[in-house]
């Protein structure tokens, strides 16, 4: 059974419609890349799946239920989100922000513990652990955020189904930085817990996704297994850039070139 | 990282504060010596001077100070939380200015009454009326259809601040000397007024913000992510906002009521305890009301026996301890790091 089954969904909180007829689906420990300008509705989706923005039609099933039944303790065991922004500004400490992430759990104190290791280590920040946040650098605290997030969903018994969803998590990171982005998506995903990035980056979400969809002002105008998806005609109509697609020479993967 | 273990602080505070009540019952513009005013405290006491004086007038004037200090500590921890703004501020929320303008109908008002108890009384109703209309009006403002936006709220709260300010300058403009000097005073804020029932009715709210804040200590930790963060964290965002609102404005209401306003109390207090122990909420709010309750007993001790037998304006005296305190501590940890 799908994890994440998203059907004609329309959200219009403000009036004008942000999302304009989603749908898709998403199994257990797939990943899906969101790509789309400025303004094509990623945030918002990733937002209303995660319950902070109303849905004004259509429906949003998580683990066979429609979310709007669920509970917001209930749901927060299950779905994490890294935001583009975090406006934290106290001086808590990295270890202190990461536990954070595991407020929705009653899972002990032992057991957070030992998800703050296992997160610090793969999200390389135990060298930071006891910095303060306030002091760290724009692409430290992102690194710090998207460890509180995965400390969220991190473990198999947080909740039967998992979803974690990044909204341009790589977007301040160095390259070597990058690529962890990808190795903790795939090794959460391998885990069973189902992945949703929005990313700028193509050639780095090909690399790795199962699933992208391209969005562009608010509505869906393409999704698929990224071989099909990726090609000039859908750069030219949704980024109005020139792009050549090809293989990549180790992978096989589509890689996006500008010409 | 924390310059002490918020438990140890805690448990200083516990250990400091009833010596700080023992010296505050013990000084003043008539000595009494620790022996004497403890012996006071006992029921075998005879009814001679000290027990007179620790008893009718030293005691519940202590425990006042001790309790609006608690008071303004914990709603300015919290007000800083839910603002995620180290310059908030309980005033913020338009409270004392309502409360101000409120004394200040009733001194300008009703001044032929304003005499003794029963005047008091009429005063601090006044305050407490006039500082929950201000929130109520705050609040309102502040409240949209998807929820209350702590920023419009800001504004909103500064401008009934100065809409309250103006009004009361015209109510002065209009008021004799007497009656100038008499609201004037009572801005400095003082604890001269303190008897039983006003202990026991800063108690009652006292116990109410200490017992009730401190449960949404881990919703406040969220909050400081972000809304939406804390939200996503399974945090029930307004609910916690609109409760730690009636909270503060419950206490502060209270607190300018009884002592007028006292400044800085609220601000700088919180930052004390952030300084020493964190932002950790479970630990700051129960500290920030110990240190609250610390930094007023000793200012109004002080306020009563520097210049005795004058008194000082406690605020003045907050204002002349803390911020050197405050200061040091600001320089001897530039890594603070608020943004």
């Amino acid at each position: 059974m799908a994890a994440l089954i998203v059907e004609g969904l329309h959200a219009a909180p403000y009036g004008p419609a942000l999302l304009r007829d989603i749908g898709f689906q998403l199994e257990p420990g797939e990943v899906l890349g969101l790509i789309g300008p400025n303004g094509a509705g990623k945030s918002s989706l990733v937002h209303c799946i995660a319950g902070g923005l109303p849905v004004t039609r259509g429906s949003i099933r998580f683990a066979g239920q429609d979310l709007a039944q669920w509970q917001a303790p209930e749901r927060a065991r299950a779905i994490a989100v890294q935001t583009q922004h975090s406006s934290l500004n106290f001086p808590f400490s990295v270890e202190e922000v990461i536990l954070l992430g595991r407020i929705p759990h009653a899972s002990g104190r032992s057991a957070d513990l030992a998800v703050l290791e296992e997160v610090l280590e793969a999200t390389d920040t135990a060298s930071l652990r006891r910095r303060s946040y306030t002091q760290l650098s724009g692409g430290e605290r992102q690194r710090v955020q998207l460890a509180r997030t995965v400390a969220q969903v991190w473990r198999r018994e947080d909740a039967g189904q998992r979803l974690l969803m990044l909204d341009e998590p790589s977007a301040a990171l160095d390259p070597a930085h990058q690529r962890m982005v990808l190795q903790v998506v795939a090794r959460v995903a391998a885990d069973g817990c189902s992945v949703i990035i929005a990313s700028h980056d193509f050639n780095l979400l090909a690399s790795r996704v199962d699933r992208l969809l391209v969005m562009r002002e608010g509505g869906q105008f393409a999704f698929g297994p990224p071989e099909a998806v990726l090609t000039p005609a859908v750069f030219e109509q949704v980024f109005d850039i020139p792009a050549l697609v090809l293989p990549h020479p180790v992978s096989g993967r589509p890689m996006v070139v500008q010409p | 990282m924390p310059a002490l273990r918020p438990t140890w602080l805690i448990g200083l505070q516990f250990a400091a504060l009833p010596l700080a009540l023992l010296a505050a019952l013990a000084l003043g513009s008539v000595s009494l010596g620790f022996g004497d005013s403890l012996g006071a405290l006992l029921p075998a006491a005879d009814a001679d001077r000290a027990a007179a004086i620790v008893g009718q007038i030293r005691l519940p004037r202590a425990l006042m100070a001790a309790l609006v200090g608690a008071m303004l500590g914990i709603s300015g921890a919290a007000m800083q939380g839910i603002f995620r703004n180290p310059l908030a501020d309980p005033s913020l929320i338009g409270v004392t200015a309502g409360a101000s303008l409120g004394a200040s109908a009733m001194i300008a008002l009703a001044s032929p009454l304003i005499a003794g108890a029963l005047g008091l009384t009429l005063l601090s109703a006044g305050a407490f009326a006039g500082g929950m209309l201000a929130v109520l009006v705050v609040y309102r403002l502040a409240r949209t259809e998807v929820g209350t936006s702590v920023a419009t709220m800001l504004l909103a709260g500064i401008a009934i601040t100065a809409l309250a300010g103006a009004c009361g300058n015209v109510l002065e403009l209009y008021s004799s000397n007497e009656v100038l000097r008499r609201i004037s005073l009572w801005r400095m804020g003082g604890l001269d007024g303190a008897d039983y029932p006003r202990a026991l009715a800063a108690l009652v709210i006292t116990a109410l913000t200490v017992v009730l804040l401190p449960r949404f200590s881990t919703a406040l930790n969220a909050m400081l992510l972000g809304e939406s963060e804390a939200r996503y964290l399974g945090i029930d965002v307004e609910r916690t906002k609109r409760l730690i609102i009636v909270l503060v404005a419950l206490s502060v209401g209270c607190s300018v009521a009884l002592a007028g306003t006292i400044a800085f109390v609220g601000l700088v207090v919180p930052h004390m305890v952030r300084l020493l122990i964190g932002p950790d909420h479970r630990y700051l709010l129960p500290a920030s009301a110990q240190a609250g309750a610390l930094l007023l007993l000793v200012a109004d001790t002080l306020a009563r026996t520097v210049v005795a037998p004058m008194e000082l304006p406690v605020g003045v005296v907050t204002a002349l301890v803390g911020v050197p305190f405050f200061v040091s501590l600001l320089r001897r940890r530039r890594d603070y790091g608020m943004q």
